[in-house]
Parts: C-alpha cells; structure tokens; sequence
C-alpha cells in the first residue's frame, strides 16, 4: 500500500504538465456539458411546468377566423370517449390594424399581425404571471385578470418588441383605437413557436373584452350562416375559439396522430384548424432553441473528448515508454503488475473525476446568469439546477471509456521484461526504421526528418489525429457561418426569391392599392420580377402544412428546389424533402391535400426545402391551390413579393411606401437579414472560438509531444552534435517533423470535411426544416487558419528544441 | 621533429555539483602529435575521459587551452566546434552510439551529408569503400539492433572516418565488445594507424593500450607518467606486453 501510494505521488510529480493539461480538458468538458444539458433539462421542465400551471391540457386547437366551432362541435368533442374535458377560449381578431407598443420614453413599435384577444380567465386558462423583477411568477393567490384598462401580454413581448412593465398597447381599428396599460406579462407556452406564424395573444379582464364581443355581435348578425371566406372578411371584429382538450386516463398512452384523425372522423375539427398540436408540440418548440446550442456544444464536448483521449492515450504511453527502465528493474526486485496499473488507473481517474465534478459544480454560476436570456429566448423563466439525472449516466460513460483506454495502454507494462531492459536500455524500445528514405542532398534535414517521423510514426498518430479533428471543426465553424449568412439562409431558408414583400388584408384591399403602390415602387427602382403569392394552412400528410401558391409564369422563382422540378400545372405539387422524407413520400407519388370538407390530389414533381413552418410546407401553382379551395383562394391575405435590380433599396423602398400607405403591411428583405443577422451574428463568433480553442489545444499538443519526443531522442542529438551537427541543424531536424505531423492532420481534417460535413451540418439544418445545405467555406480564411496551426505547432517544437543548444555533448552521449 | 596536433596548456576542468566543486583535471600540460597512436590510460575517476572531451571539443574547460593547429578551441563558439568535431574529429564512443532507426550505411552517411561542400556520389563512394573495408558492408543495409556489437562499432568507425578527420577519438571502444570483436576493432586502429591516421583513445584495457606508439598514464587529473613505444607488430607483441606491464606496474596499475 505504502509502495503504492509513493509511487503515485512520483507519477504526479513527475508528470505534473501531463496531469493538468487532462484535469483542464475534463473540467471543460464537466462545465460544457454540466451548462447545456442542465439548460436543456431545465427549459423543458420549464414548458412541463408551464404546461401543467396553466392547466394548458393534453391537445390544442386554433381557429382562424374562417371558421368558429360551434356549440355542436364542443358537444361531439365531449361525446369522444377519448376527451374528458374540453375548454374552448373565445379569441377576438380585428382585421383591420395590428398593435403597437407605446413604449414609456416615448417611442413606438408596430407589433406584427393583428391581436389575438382573450379574457384572462384563472379557472380555465390560469396562465402564470411575471413578477415585476422578471426573476419569478406571481402566487397562485395573485393569479387575477388585469384592471379595466389594463393588459397582460405575453412574456415574448419584452425581447420581441421590448415591451416593459407601464407602456401602453394600442389596438387602432378603422373607427375606435383602444389604449391599455401593460400591467402583466403572462407566460404563454403557444407564444414561443406560434407568434412566428402570427398569433399574438393578449388579455384583458371580461369588461374589457366585452367590449370587443359586443362589437363582434353588432357585425356578425348579418353573416351567412355558411361562413364563406368571402364573407368573414367583411367585418372588422371577428371571433372564433381555440380548445384545450383533456385526454381521457384511459387513452393517456395513445398515439396523437391517431388521436387527432379520431377527433379529425368525429368532428371534422382538425382540418378546419389552422394550428393543432399537442402539450409534447409545444415543449419541443420551447426547448428548439437550446437543442440547437447543446447540438453545438456537443461537438465541442466530443473535439475535446476525443482530444483528451489522445492527450491521456499519449500521456500513458510516454510515461511508460520513459519509464521503462525503472518498471523493469522495479519489476525485477518484485513489484508486481496490478501496482503498476493501479498508480495509473488511480493517478488518471482521480484528476478526471475531479475535471469533470468541479467542472459541473462552476457551471451552476453560469446556469444562474443565463436565466434572463432563457426567459427572453423562450418566453419562461428556466431553472438553474444541475441536471445530475441526466449528467451521472453521461460522466460515467465518459469515465469508463477513459478506463478502458488506460487499461489497455497498460497491456505494455506486461511487455517489459526485466532482463530485456536491464541488458539493452532504453534502446529495446525503439527498433523501428520507418520508411525507407534516401539520404542525400538536397533537403538533407527535410529528408532526415521526415525519415525520423516515419520511425515512429506510432508516437506522432494521436497528435495527427487531434489536428484532424480540431481542423476539421474549424472548417465546419467557417461552413456555418456562411451557412447562417443572411443571404445564405434567405436563399436556402426561405424557398423564393424576393426583396420586398407587401402585403393586402384580402383581394379587394389588393385590388384597391396595389396599382398605386406598384407604380410608387416603379418610381423608387428598378423592378427585376414581381407576383403575387398566398399562402393557406391546409391538412395534407396527416398534419398543418403551408401552402405557397404563385401563378404557372413564376413559380419557378423557387430558389431552394433540389431535386425534380417545380410544379406548373393544376395537378402538380412540390413538397418540402423533409416532409417528404418523413411520409416516404417521392418524386411522381400522388397525395392528398383537404381543407375543410374539400380535398383534392397532386401529383409530386419536386422537392425544395424552407424553414417556412420547420419545413412543413409544400409549393403549388394558383390554378392548384384553386382546385382545393375554390376561387375565393385569393381572397384571403395576398402577398406581392418584389425582386429588385439593388436590393439594398428594399428598406428605403419600404419606408416611402409605408409614408404612403401606413396601414400596409411591408417587409424588406434588409429587414429580414437583420433577423437573421442576429443568429447570423451568433454563428459568426463561432469560427472565431473554435479557431481559439484549436490553437489552445495545438499548442498544448505541440509541447507535449515536443517535450516527449525531445526526451526520448536527447541521445541522438548528442551523438549529431558529437559528428558535427550545429545546432540550428539539430533543431531544424527535430521540430521539422512537426510540421509534418501538423500537415498531415490539416489534409486529413480537409478530406474528412469534405466527405463527412454534408451529412453532419445536414442533421443540425434538419432541425430547422431544411433538408440540404450547400457548403461554402471562405477559402483565404481557412488558409490563414491552416497556416497558423502549421506554424504554432511548428514553433512550439523549435521552441522546446533550444534545449539543444544548452546541452553539453558529453552529458548526452555518457549516458548508459 | 614530430608536428604538434593538439596542444594542451594549463588545463584545469573543475565540475561542481550542488555546490560540490571536483576538480578532474589539475593543470595539465600535453602535446599530441600528428601520427601518433597515442593511448591515455589511468584508474576510474583520474580524469581521461573528461581529457578526452576536452581534447575532442565535447567539453568545455574552466582553465588554459587546447591548441589545435595553433588556434585555441577553448575559445571557439559552438558552431565553430561544430566545424570542427564535423570537419577535423572524429570520434568513437565505447556506447557505439549509432542512430537506432536509421540503417548502418545511413549512420555512416550522415556527417558526411552535414559538410556543405560534399556531394552525395563522394560520400556514397567513401562510406562503401570504408564499410567494405571495415568488412560491414554485406549488413550495411541492417539497423544497429539487428547487428552484432563488433559490426557496431567498425560502423561507427566508419562513420568517425567518412569527412577524414586530423585527428580520430576513442573513449573506450572496445568497453562493450566481446574478446574477439575487440581485437577486430583494435586491428583496425592500429592499420589506420599505420596509414597516417591521428588517433588519440582512453582505454583501460591493456591489452588495446598495447596498439598504441605512446602511452599516457594519469592520475587524479595529471599526468602521471608517459611511455614511448615502438609501431604496433603482433610479432613483438609478448615483448611488448612485458614492457608495458613492467611499466604499468610500477605505476601500481
């Protein structure tokens, strides 16, 4: 036990540099995961608890204001044996103006889309309030609707339109405007994924809504009991319901999809919805974003893991190829084997346990400080804890893994004969000739030191693999800021060219402005391309899909189709690949779309990808969408989306038109770079980090094998100085290989990007909706990466290499 | 009159160890003559390897000078030593100390590919003429591990000889060889030798101290005494043997 505990002692103080450079890549390691799996864990506990506090139920339903469920279907609902409950919300739009914010100093912001009005009601919908601080929710006991004359919105006001406690929310109709004070914010699971697609919710008290239900009276007694399209339209203030159903116990474990076609065959509902979903829908779109964070961190984790198991792996082997010596005489006067094993495995696993627990125990600071950016990312207010549960099966899969490469580097230690390495040194341990290479001149050094680095090639694999890796990441960081590029994206995001879009509440409005607009828009540039788009939630491929309809002349303005071609008659369709990929669906297959009781089939010719509702949409010419819905398709929301000669005008293009027209809903594409110009942004610091990290782990890399390597061949270079070899020689020999080594980890990181990054930045795009990328990496930029690396892990092995000049001949070749 | 090739003035050599000054060499003075095969011999510790290294500009001095072709090699930069350890030594270490990956022809190759003004046909010539004489050529194609001791160290002479060096050094060459691979080696001294080759070789094994012309005996880092003798004939060698061993006896060898 004593010998033991003496001989890990040694092993540490020998080793220290070994020991700290593995303690630090492991405490990275415990506090990147520790810090993204906890926020992951954390917000989706933070949608559960959301979920439950606001007794959100099981299943969800939203109407547009086509169509509002009537007292019958409430009643079918609750005659399904699989609902036990069913709640439905009455929810007021006015069609005439969106929102703004009235900000306290002064300014004001448009909010996008018309209200989505609703009572603030605590016995159906008790959703939880924001305390004044932002750092918790209000009591149950304070769970009460806002004052006449206030309002509550949702969490995601205060990062989207920077809406704070005390502003003032507008809603202007064509005759009444409607002033609140923001009195709440309300934590509203629907609002992280569903104000992306318009619904913006706001509450008031039963007085305050009322109001508005009266106004919906006035205007709906003359609508047609039918309820066309035509005719919801007309009127200003409308109403219709979402439902929150409870599934029965007993039906707790059935699949939604089926669950939906039931209440889809008892009711008709799903179809005539324009979003439903379940509770897991609404976790999952809560959580996206910090799945896409721990997506990359991940990669992370596994470059350093990956990293530290060389650094260990070469660690170990080096420790006992210095040591060889020692365990053989040692062996030889009796130590056995299992003390041996047992100084490393204790050694090693120590440190690592350490990394990883005080790692996990620094990241709870981190976990505390990102709270105010989870709550302005996902509308809630996440919990700090460590997800232990889940951080314990992970570290224990890391730790055995670890074990298991230190056990199998200490095989060797059994290969050490006593008598052998009595006998022979440490020259037993190096036989090997590498390549055969011809000495001669020219590049005599560049020839002998290739030479060397090919005799023990074994020595140098793990640095070569760790330069692999780290370039190989490095290349990705670059091929995704260019892939979050703002053009980039709009090109592969979006689906179809367009700089400017405008926007008609319904055809009339269309019919009405457009000509003045576009001749305004004429004035201010040069026009490329312009047609008209609409888009309508329909059901196809048992879900809400979003339908692009443009006529036959344009639609082959898609940008992002990638295989087959867009549509051009009344029975062609072209499907998102992903949605396709999901339903197995393919080039020439037939499907089916419906909405409400109509349905009609198309004929796949293509597939092109949009982030356009994750991807779930499809694209059709108008003459299609027509066949489906009739033609009063186009007297919904019509979109005329603009190509410009300069796009950069598009912003100053929209600003005169909304000088004109301010009721005119207008978005440039300027605009929309900015938006992605923030996530843009955030990818953009990518490269930068990780081209840090990689030198940090060249350089530590680099000094560790220099070192190594220099010990191991101290000898060698004694006997070159001895023949004559100056210095400057010696060292050109020595630290030359390492520019081998460092090139080829750079080719081989190269050919591994080029073959394997399409498929990897494929899954992370899948997330978004998107089934392909193109890769472009900016060639000059990852040169002088590439060329740093070389020189960094080249000037550490000069570096070390001075050592050469300090060591006196004799000392070298007198050793025995 | 015998040329002088090294000259040694006042040569103090004072190691210091945790504050623990030895002296090993105590203001010697020495000249080595070109020709000569010239043997330093004297028990462990009197401080003939360390004269060795002093001589073959492997160590540096803490007092006097070396001489060499009148220019004091005490007071040369590194890479001037270089030049010279490259261009005019030669040396043998009793380890051998040959490149364990590299192959016998490549180690006999490698000073000779160092000096700037060589081509690569005159090395490869020399070194195949040297290792054929050396009788190593048929394994000149083996790394050091798949050779024996003795083909070892005739490589390393070989590559001691490859830039023809003034002067060839030996610290105990035959210090790691069997009986029979040591007469080998010694043989091809004393013919070298008997070519003109400058050799200067710590030994303490009588029986190679009998190859040399001249015989320096120290102790305690000062030269003791020194014999003359007559170029090395296996025909003399009982009487040889007798004169040396009379000798070394006398200085209670």
């Amino acid at each position: 036990m004593q010998a033991l505990w003496i001989l890990i002692r040694a092993q540490i103080k020998n080793k220290k540099g070994s020991y700290i450079s593995i303690f630090i890549l492991t405490f990275i390691i415990g506090f990147m995961l520790s810090s993204s799996l906890s926020l992951v864990v954390n917000i989706q506990s933070a949608a559960r608890e959301a979920i439950i506090a606001s007794d959100f139920g099981d299943l969800y339903f939203n109407f547009n204001l086509n169509y509002v469920p009537t007292s019958q279907d409430f009643n079918n609902l609750e005659q399904m044996p699989e609902i036990n409950r069913v709640r439905p919300l009455k929810k007021i739009k006015i069609t005439s103006e969106a929102g703004s914010i009235l900000h306290k100093n002064g300014d004001k912001t448009k909010v996008s889309w018309q209200p989505a009005i609703y009572v603030y009601d605590k016995d159906n919908l008790p959703l939880r309030l924001l305390s004044e601080d932002k750092t918790s929710y209000l009591p149950n006991n304070r769970l009460t609707p806002p004052q006449t004359g206030k309002i509550y919105l949702p969490i995601a006001f205060m990062s989207m339109y920077g809406a704070d406690f005390g502003d003032t929310y507008i809603i202007e109709a064509e005759e009444d405007v409607f002033e609140y004070e923001v009195s709440g914010f309300v934590e509203d699971i629907t609002q992280i994924n569903m104000i992306s697609i318009g619904e913006h919710n706001v509450y008031l008290n039963s007085v305050d809504f009322s109001e508005f239900e009266k106004k919906c009276e006035e205007e709906r007694e003359n609508v047609d009991e039918t309820e066309s399209l035509l005719t919801d339209y007309l009127n200003e203030y409308n109403y219709t319901y979402t439902l929150h159903l409870n599934i029965a116990d007993e039906y707790g474990n059935y699949n939604t999809d089926k669950l939906f076609q039931s209440i889809e065959d008892a009711t008709g509902l799903r179809n005539k919805s324009f979003f439903y979903g379940d509770d897991d829908m609404f976790v999952y779109f809560a959580s996206l974003v910090s799945y896409l964070v721990l997506l990359v961190i991940l990669v992370f984790v596994v470059v350093l893991f990956i990293a530290g198991l060389a650094i260990l792996n070469f660690n170990i082997y080096s420790s006992i190829e210095a040591e060889y010596k020692n365990i053989g005489v040692m062996k030889a006067i009796g130590l056995k084997k299992i003390v041996f094993n047992l100084v490393y495995l204790l050694s090693y696993l120590t440190v690592i346990i350490m990394g990883l627990v005080i790692g996990s125990l620094l990241s709870a600071p981190l976990l505390k400080s990102v709270k105010p950016l989870v709550l302005d990312l996902t509308g809630m207010l996440g919990g700090t804890k460590l997800a232990l549960a889940v951080l314990a099966p992970v570290y224990l899969f890391l730790i055995i893994v670890c074990l298991l490469l230190i056990l199998w580097q200490l095989r060797s230690i059994n290969k050490i004969k006593p008598y052998k390495v009595l006998r022979e040194g440490k020259q037993a341990v190096y036989k090997s000739s590498g390549l055969n290479i011809k000495l001669k001149k020219p590049l005599f050094n560049l020839r002998l030191s290739f030479k060397q680095f090919t005799a023990s090639a074994g020595t140098y694999f793990a640095s070569v693999f760790v330069i692999t890796i780290l370039f190989f990441f490095v290349l990705i960081g670059f091929s995704m800021t260019t892939l979050m590029a703002p053009d980039h994206m709009m090109e592969e995001c979006w689906g179809f060219d367009w700089d400017l879009m405008v926007f008609y509440q319904n055809h009339d409005e269309y019919e009405k402005q457009h000509p003045e607009v576009d001749e305004l828009i004429l004035k201010e540039t040069a026009v490329k391309d312009s047609y008209i788009v609409y888009n309508h939630i329909v059901n196809g491929l048992d879900q809400n899909i979003v339908t692009f309809s443009i006529p036959e002349e344009y639609i082959d303005r898609m940008t992002s189709l990638i295989e087959g071609r867009a549509p051009r008659s009344a029975d062609e369709i072209a499907v998102t690949k992903i949605l396709a990929d999901s339903k197995d669906v393919k080039i020439g297959d037939e499907i089916r779309l419906s909405h409400r009781d109509k349905e009609a089939e198309y004929t796949v010719t293509g597939f092109f990808q949009t982030t356009n509702n994750v991807g779930r949409s499809v694209a059709l010419t108008t003459s299609a969408i027509e066949r489906l819905l009739g033609d009063s398709y186009s007297d919904e929301l019509t979109q005329v989306w603009y190509v410009f000669e300069d796009q950069t005008l598009s912003d100053r293009v929209k600003e005169k038109i909304n000088a004109e027209y301010p009721d005119l809903k207008v978005t440039s594409v300027i605009e929309t770079f900015e938006t992605y110009g923030l996530m843009s942004d955030a990818f953009d610091i990518l490269p930068a980090f990780i081209i840090a990290f990689t030198l940090v782990f060249v350089l530590i890399s680099s000094f560790l094998l220099a070192e190594k390597i220099f010990y191991r061949e101290q000898i060698d270079f004694g006997i070159m100085k001895a023949i004559g070899f100056k210095n400057s020689v010696t060292r050109q020999v020595f630290s030359l290989r390492f520019l081998i080594v460092a090139l080829l980890g750079l080719i081989s990181g190269s050919l591994i990007f080029y073959f394997g990054a399409n498929p990897m930045l494929n899954k992370l795009v899948n997330l978004m909706g998107l089934s392909k990328v193109t890769i472009r990496v900016p060639l000059i930029q990852v040169l002088f990466t590439a060329l740093v690396m070389l020189a960094v892990f080249w000037l550490i092995a000069y570096v070390i290499s001075r050592k050469i000049k300090s060591l006196k001949v004799r000392d070298l070749v007198a050793d025995v | 009159m015998e040329k002088v090739i090294l000259d040694v003035k006042n040569l103090d050599k004072v190691y210091v160890s945790d504050g623990v000054k030895n002296q090993v060499i105590k203001n010697m003075n020495l000249e080595i003559y070109d020709g000569d095969f010239t043997v330093i011999m004297g028990p462990s510790g009197s401080g003939k390897s360390t004269l060795l290294y002093c001589l073959g500009a492997m160590e540096d001095v803490t007092e006097g000078s070396i001489l060499f072709q009148g220019e004091d090699i005490t007071k040369m930069k590194e890479n001037t030593l270089s030049d010279l350890r490259l261009k005019e030594f030669g040396f043998i270490f009793q380890q051998i100390h040959l490149i364990s990956n590299l192959t016998l022809f490549q180690n006999v190759i490698l000073p000779g590919l160092a000096l700037p003004e060589s081509t690569n046909k005159d090395i490869y010539e020399r070194a195949d003429n040297l290792l054929e004489k050396f009788q190593v050529k048929h394994v000149s194609q083996r790394l050091p591990s798949q050779v024996s001791g003795g083909e070892q160290q005739r490589a390393a002479i070989a590559r001691a000889l490859i830039n023809q060096p003034k002067v060839l050094f030996a610290d105990e060459p035959t210090g790691a060889l069997n009986q029979n691979n040591s007469e080998i080696v010694m043989d091809l001294f004393s013919e070298l030798n008997r070519n003109g080759q400058s050799i200067l070789l710590v030994t303490h094994d009588r029986r190679a101290a009998l190859r040399g012309n001249r015989i320096i005996y120290i102790i305690d880092g000062a030269v003791k005494s020194e014999m003359k003798l007559n170029s090395y004939d296996s025909a003399n060698l009982k009487d040889r043997e007798h004169t040396v061993n009379t000798w070394l006896s006398s200085l209670s060898w």
